[in-house]
């Protein structure tokens, strides 16, 4: 079996014909079984080597020696890798060249060129590998010298997963080349004096198998993915392609369509027909188009069906009934000359006349011309005849059916077939087991002298949609048989085309499609309706309170905040400048030649922490004279924790240097302070609490945003421990959590007064602080999130419908948290910020941000659906994402959200 | 044959104080870099790494949460299905050894494993870099692993990227080992309580360092 199989494969593989790898390393992996065959036909090789290695002689024949098993071990390993990497390919079209399946692969091969290699020789190289191999050809070989000029940038900055000695064979795949340089290993005499005799690579078959086998991953497309080690793609490439899917670029050559390889096609046809060369591929094409398509179904199919070709001339063939999708049926009969050319590989061109002449003789009868169906058949042991004629009275040459119950399983197949339109008339009758016989009719023989001959003649009528006539089946309604090569059938009866009730079966059956139609529009309509009050429902639980409809805005056309429109602001500070302003900056923000002075004078009016018609300057001289005197406050707290520190430091080296395992074991847990009175009690609690903060902000203040210019200034950092000491102090018992230095941070940078951002600060905490953990906020604003995921973008919701809502949108926790700080770049977070609190103050929404959190999931929406991410998925993208977002695009379309829930709002009340 | 070539997901949790340098760690194993300037880690994040053990290729989802003890309540969601638990602390900063005891006990409630006495943990000793600042002594840490069940200690440095790859080489091991034992240990539902008075035992002669 595996001597009959090989040379076939060998041949195939050497064609370069990736198409059937799978199926044939399938084969190969169960051939293993087949060992101790694989030798009996290189016995004279074996031979050479019992002589050099003498006592093993008598093993061969019956049972492979170590290293002919370690060469089945390789070659195995090799197999298996392979397979999974055609495996993954078909999966998903191409392959990363830094995926583990590629790595495998390449341990894999090494190991097969390393078997048998006399290292000592190879030791001349810096590195005895494989690698040196590829030097010692790539004087005399191209392919080989291109790639390790490409193996030595590579290695050059090598940041890959895949270790050095491997990168070479990597490359090699890469560059289709892995398979030609293999063999010129084989070939090559310098490569081949670096091996043992009884080397894998130097053994007659198993060497060139290893080249063959590779021939497949050769072929298959590998994508080199970033010089970044993730195997995923990054959310660029995903948003890239996202892009490039929605403008249909997709059809180009880079995309992974046409890059794929005809893997699956082979597999859905004969394994016998994988192997065929060019010129028999096409007219096996062509005879399997006969016979099988995906838009006909096959109802009956014969072999051996003969046919009068030339006169007297019997050709034997196949024979097919099919049915169309379009309820239409054909009888199909091709020469076995035609089906067995596409197995039998041809010898030449010189036959191509011979299957001309067969192509004219296929037959392709549509039922549909059809009228009658003779039968003719001499008696019961003989073969039936089966004649077509159809409406204009052409008779098909007789088909021959094999003796047996071959004509009556075809006819009831066919009478199947022409349901429900046509009919046999007369019908086939239903035996007593059930299964189909010939009617029994009143036998007419006109053949002089022989009297057993059956006849029978059908004729294909429409089905009146009442039950036949019975009468039908005691007349037989034509004289038999009809000579077949006599056409003297001259009165024909009208065709089944044109009876007289064919308008009422059309209309019954238009009636009944319409009545589907009907059911399926109101269906459609239903469940549209029922999302749509489902919807409405959640509104109406969920999301009626997110939005104010008393206050909508829908003038967009005016400008941004500028200076001069600030100005003005300021000089007349009346109600309809300060609705006016809010207005803008909902709409436009503030935009101007130096927005930041502008921001400066604007935010704490926005914040509202000053009155709109307020003037800042008393305000502000009070907030800076408490500021630094809370400061002289806390500076004596900071000395004694300072000092504490440096105590706890000395005595944990202390405790380090003599390291007594004991003593210092108790102390973890147990905080020595005992305290004296409760007032030195509470001045403990103080300290410690304070002390506790301290270190945290100083760990958050260390690490605060130091990619910005503003904060490599240490003086800058400076300000912003102390604005955070300040503010913790003033609310000790809250206490400082991680976020908060994220938040203050802006408002510095913008503010660049100390006093004042405190002061805006502890507004702007005023709002976030219910988001902070231990309080319900986060919550009530992630499933809000839900909720309007669900209306807006069900699809997106189906993703994360299953999940424990706080783990499934956990990537949004940071958004609301900090509103975007993180997500975004500080001009643009600036931007953010501004409109969430001129929503707040226009009344429009409390929670903008949910809605821009929205904007920034809908806007990802083909990414998330192509991808079919689940959470985690999502984490990774936005965290990745995160300082790229488009973000005017985002706020237009957040406040377009609000628009829209604002309508469904006001419609619902 | 495919059954065993699954490429195996092994999911790997860092769990320590804030500013212990959780992310460095995880960025220094998978991005083989350093930088200063990451910042305090809010919400989650994970990255991945494909690393060969013993002919098997394996994924490390290694998860990175924030440290302040206050944020743990979000962790939890992320410490169901761990394969494996990583403690870090700095060594420069005792306090942060001495949270290791809750940030274990944490995890093993939340996260229950079924075997809470073989779940493998591994501690990381951070910032070995800074000698001259150490506060916290590799004989200390050791010991305290010894108490919890021996569980591997390495003394690393993100920063100078020392031991990171043999550490985290050690925990895919510890992690595969585990798997390959097939036992589950997140089942759909909690084991019944055993009163064990042997194990009571046990957990009080265990020494509190």
């Amino acid at each position: 079996m595996w001597r009959a199989k090989k040379p076939t494969l060998e041949r195939r593989s050497t064609d370069g014909r990736r198409s059937s790898v799978v199926d044939w390393i399938n084969g190969f992996a169960d051939n293993n079984n087949y060992k101790t065959d694989s030798w009996v036909e290189r016995h004279d090789e074996g031979c050479e080597r019992m002589t050099r290695n003498g006592s093993v002689c008598a093993v061969e024949e019956s049972e492979p020696d170590v290293p002919t098993q370690h060469k089945e071990v390789l070659l195995t390993k090799l197999k298996i890798e392979i397979k999974n990497i055609m495996a993954e390919h078909g999966a998903k079209k191409y392959l990363n060249l830094n995926s583990p399946y590629v790595t495998s692969l390449c341990v894999a091969v090494d190991a097969c060129l390393m078997d048998g290699i006399r290292r000592r020789l190879l030791t001349l190289f810096n590195s005895p590998s494989s690698m040196s191999l590829l030097q010692i050809i790539a004087k005399s070989n191209g392919s080989a010298q291109q790639v390790l000029d490409q193996t030595k940038t590579i290695e050059e900055h090598h940041t890959s997963v895949i270790p050095m000695h491997l990168i070479w064979i990597r490359e090699a795949l890469y560059m289709k080349s892995l398979s030609t340089i293999i063999n010129h290993f084989i070939d090559s005499k310098s490569v081949r004096r670096y091996y043992d005799s009884n080397a894998l690579l130097l053994d007659p078959v198993k060497g060139r198998l290893v080249a063959t086998l590779l021939l497949a991953p050769c072929m298959v497309t590998y994508r080199r993915m970033s010089s970044r080690l993730e195997q995923e793609a990054t959310a660029e490439e995903l948003v890239e392609g996202a892009h490039r899917v929605r403008n249909g670029e997709n059809s180009g050559s880079t995309s992974g369509v046409s890059s794929r390889p005809p893997l699956s096609i082979t597999r859905q046809v004969s394994s016998i027909a994988a192997s065929v060369e060019r010129n028999g591929s096409v007219s096996r094409d062509y005879v399997f188009s006969l016979h099988h398509s995906c838009k006909s179904t096959l109802l009956y199919g014969k072999n051996n069906v003969c046919v009068a070709m030339n006169g007297s001339d019997f050709a034997k063939g196949y024979m097919s009934l099919q049915k169309f999708y379009d309820g239409n049926l054909s009888l199909k009969w091709v020469p076995n000359q035609l089906m067995h050319a596409s197995s039998q590989p041809s010898s030449g061109h010189s036959n191509n006349g011979e299957f001309t002449n067969f192509w004219k003789n296929t037959i392709n009868i549509e039922m549909q011309d059809i009228i009658y169906i003779h039968l003719h058949q001499k008696d019961e042991s003989s073969p039936t005849c089966l004649t077509f004629v159809n409406c204009e009275g052409v008779q098909s040459a007789p088909f021959q059916l094999p003796a047996g119950q071959h004509s009556i399983s075809f006819l009831s197949s066919l009478e199947t077939g022409l349901a429900p339109l046509l009919r046999l008339d007369p019908p086939l009758w239903t035996g007593s087991t059930k299964e189909k016989i010939l009617p029994r009719l009143r036998k007419r023989s006109t053949a002089v002298g022989n009297p057993a001959m059956l006849d029978y003649v059908f004729r294909l009528v429409r089905t009146t949609g009442i039950e036949p006539a019975p009468e039908d089946i005691e007349d037989p309604l034509a004289p038999s048989p009809i000579p077949p090569m006599h056409d003297n059938c001259v009165s024909l009866p009208n065709s089944p085309y044109i009876v007289d009730n064919v308008d009422s079966i059309v209309n019954f059956q238009i009636g009944k499609a319409c009545k589907s139609m009907k059911n399926q529009i109101m269906a459609r309509a239903f469940y549209g309706w029922l999302t749509y009050v489902r919807h409405l429902r959640t509104i109406r639980t969920h999301l009626l309170h997110l939005v104010n409809t008393k206050t909508i805005i829908c003038d967009d056309d005016c400008d941004p905040v500028d200076e001069r429109f600030w100005r003005e602001c300021r000089a007349e500070p009346t109600k309809e400048n300060e609705e006016e302003f809010l207005k803008r900056v909902y709409w436009r923000g503030i935009e101007g030649v130096n927005s930041k002075e502008i921001r400066r004078m604007a935010w704490p009016y926005l914040l509202g922490l000053f009155e709109w018609n307020e003037n800042p300057e008393g305000k502000l001289e009070q907030f800076t004279k408490q500021y630094w005197e809370e400061i002289e406050e806390w500076r004596v707290l900071e000395a004694e924790v300072r000092r504490r520190d440096e105590e706890a430091f000395r005595a944990a080296r202390a405790r380090k240097a003599a390291s007594p395992v004991r003593e210092e074991s108790c102390e973890v847990f147990e905080d020595p302070n005992e305290p004296t009175c409760s007032q030195h009690y509470d001045r403990e609690n103080l300290i410690s609490l304070f002390r506790a903060n301290l270190h945290r902000i100083d760990k958050d203040v260390e690490r605060c945003d130091r990619n910005l210019m503003f904060f490599s200034n240490k003086d800058n950092l400076e300000s912003l421990r102390r604005v955070m000491y300040t503010y913790v102090r003033r609310n000790l018992e809250e206490g400082y959590t991680q976020g908060m230095c994220d938040l203050l941070a802006p408002l510095l940078v913008t503010f660049e007064d100390e006093a004042l951002t405190l002061e805006c600060f502890s507004i702007l905490m005023l709002r976030q602080r219910g988001k902070f953990p231990q309080r319900p906020g986060m919550s009530k604003c992630l499933l809000n999130l839900r909720s309007l995921i669900q209306v807006v973008d069900p699809q997106i919701y189906s993703l994360i419908a299953d999940i424990d809502y706080a783990q499934a949108l956990s990537f949004a926790f940071r958004w609301f948290l900090l509103d975007f700080k993180r997500e975004l770049s500080y001009e643009c977070t600036y931007k953010v910020w501004e409109v969430i609190w001129a929503a707040q103050r226009l009344q429009i929404t409390n929670d903008f941000a949910i809605f821009f959190g929205l904007a920034t999931i809908t806007n990802y929406h083909d990414v998330l659906i192509t991808n079919n991410f689940d959470y985690t998925d999502m984490i990774k993208f936005f965290n990745e994402m995160a300082e790229r977002h488009d973000c005017s695009r985002l706020l237009s379309s957040a406040r377009t959200h609000v628009k829209c829930l604002q309508n469904l709002v006001q419609h619902l009340k | 044959m495919s059954g065993t070539r699954k490429k195996a997901l092994l999911k790997v949790i860092i769990l320590g104080d804030s500013g212990v340098g959780k992310t460095s760690l995880m960025n220094q194993y998978v991005n083989r870099r350093f930088s200063n300037q990451y910042k305090a880690t809010i919400g989650a994040d994970f990255l991945t790494r494909d690393v060969n053990i013993d002919d098997r290729t394996v994924t490390l989802q290694i998860w990175d949460t924030a440290g302040q003890e206050r944020f743990q309540s979000l962790g939890v969601a992320f410490y169901r299905g761990a394969d494996c638990c990583v403690l870090a602390f700095d060594v420069t900063n005792a306090a942060s050894f001495k949270s290791l005891d809750s940030w274990r006990d944490e995890f093993l409630i939340q996260a229950s494993p079924r075997d809470p006495d073989h779940f493998p943990f591994v501690l990381l000793g951070n910032k070995v870099d800074l000698e001259s600042q150490r506060a916290v002594s590799s004989k200390r840490a050791q010991s305290w692993c010894q108490t919890k069940g021996n569980i591997p200690y390495y003394e690393v440095s993100a920063k100078e990227a020392l031991n990171v790859e043999a550490a985290f080489l050690a925990i895919a091991r510890d992690a595969l080992a585990r798997e390959s034992q097939e036992t589950n240990d997140f089942p759909e539902f909690p084991d019944q309580i055993r009163l064990n008075p042997n194990q009571q035992n046990q957990q009080n002669s265990g020494c509190n360092c």
